[in-house]
């Protein structure tokens, strides 16, 4: 039998927007993913315009969400840095920060390339999805470490 | 780790997965909404199909590690305010909206006048999956 921790009632709103953000941007990653992985073959422009949108107008807000989410709550609760599972947290957005940016930057010219050629883009498209699929294991890997709380 | 550690970590991935699907089918639904007959429906209906399939799972194992969590950890009870609350808020709308997102992916199949106006690379001719789709449902 576990006992019930009951947080003040001033962190719930920033544990909110931490958790609301990441639950967005996991989602925004998903959905890239899966995009582009149905463009990996075939010349899909639609598709592949479709998953830069994503990364632009979800997943990169979504980001910022979850990020001054984590911020706020960590200035709220002074969790020790040395803690393993802040650790994680810190390592899995940060570096995944600049994959997202990455991701973001050659979508759009995968989208720019299939919109101008037929079939244009589409290595760009497979460095994208495998950019987010590992962004998007990373994250996991994050989920495990903040619910668990290791170390 | 403990059964309290799992039920948590379980709990939050399958909520992950459930908004997860709400951001698919509502990517889905911004891409066909306003592009009747010029995009070629049957990627958008195997995302549907994702979208549905990660509600099913994410959707239930919501209620059920949330459940077991309320009756496992002590200090919650099922009948506290809060947990009746999402319980009756989780009533799935999902049926619904996998409905209406297939029925706008499906609408989106490409017609011979606007494939012709070659405003749209993109538009072929509709999957066959597209096309059983339509054959075996009603889009509302």
């Amino acid at each position: 039998m576990t006992i019930a921790l009951i947080r003040p009632d001033d962190w719930n709103f920033p544990l909110l927007l931490h958790v609301g953000g990441a639950m967005l941007l996991v989602g925004s990653l998903v959905t890239v993913a899966a995009l582009f992985l149905l463009a990996w073959r075939g010349d899909s422009p639609g598709l592949i315009r479709l998953g830069f949108r994503t990364l632009l107008i979800a997943a990169l807000p979504s980001y910022v969400l979850m990020r001054v989410g984590a911020e706020w709550i960590n200035s709220k609760e002074n969790i020790p840095d040395e803690a393993d599972w802040i650790g994680i947290g810190y390592i899995t957005a940060d570096g995944g920060l600049v994959f997202l940016l990455i991701s973001t930057i050659l979508a759009g010219v995968a989208a720019r390339r299939a919109g101008r050629h037929p079939g244009g883009g589409g290595t760009l498209g497979r460095v994208v999805t495998v950019l987010t699929l590992v962004v998007l294991t990373a994250y996991l890997i994050a989920v495990w470490a903040m619910t668990t709380k290791p170390g | 780790m403990s059964l309290y550690d799992w039920l948590l970590f379980l709990h939050v991935l399958a909520a992950f997965a459930a908004v997860a699907s709400v951001v698919v089918l509502s990517a889905i639904l911004a891409a066909t909404w306003r592009s009747a007959g010029v995009v070629d429906a049957g990627p958008f209906l195997r995302m549907s199909r994702l979208g549905s399939r990660l509600w099913d799972v994410g959707g239930m194992g919501t209620l059920i590690f949330g459940i077991w969590l309320a009756v496992y950890v002590e200090g919650y009870e099922l009948w506290d305010g809060w947990i009746l609350a999402a319980l009756v808020l989780w009533r799935s709308p999902r049926p619904r909206a996998c409905g209406w997102v297939r029925a706008s992916a499906a609408l989106s199949e490409p017609t011979p006048g606007t494939v012709s106006s070659g405003a749209r690379s993109e538009a072929s001719a509709p999957s066959s999956s597209t096309r059983s789709w339509r054959s075996r449902s009603q889009p509302f």
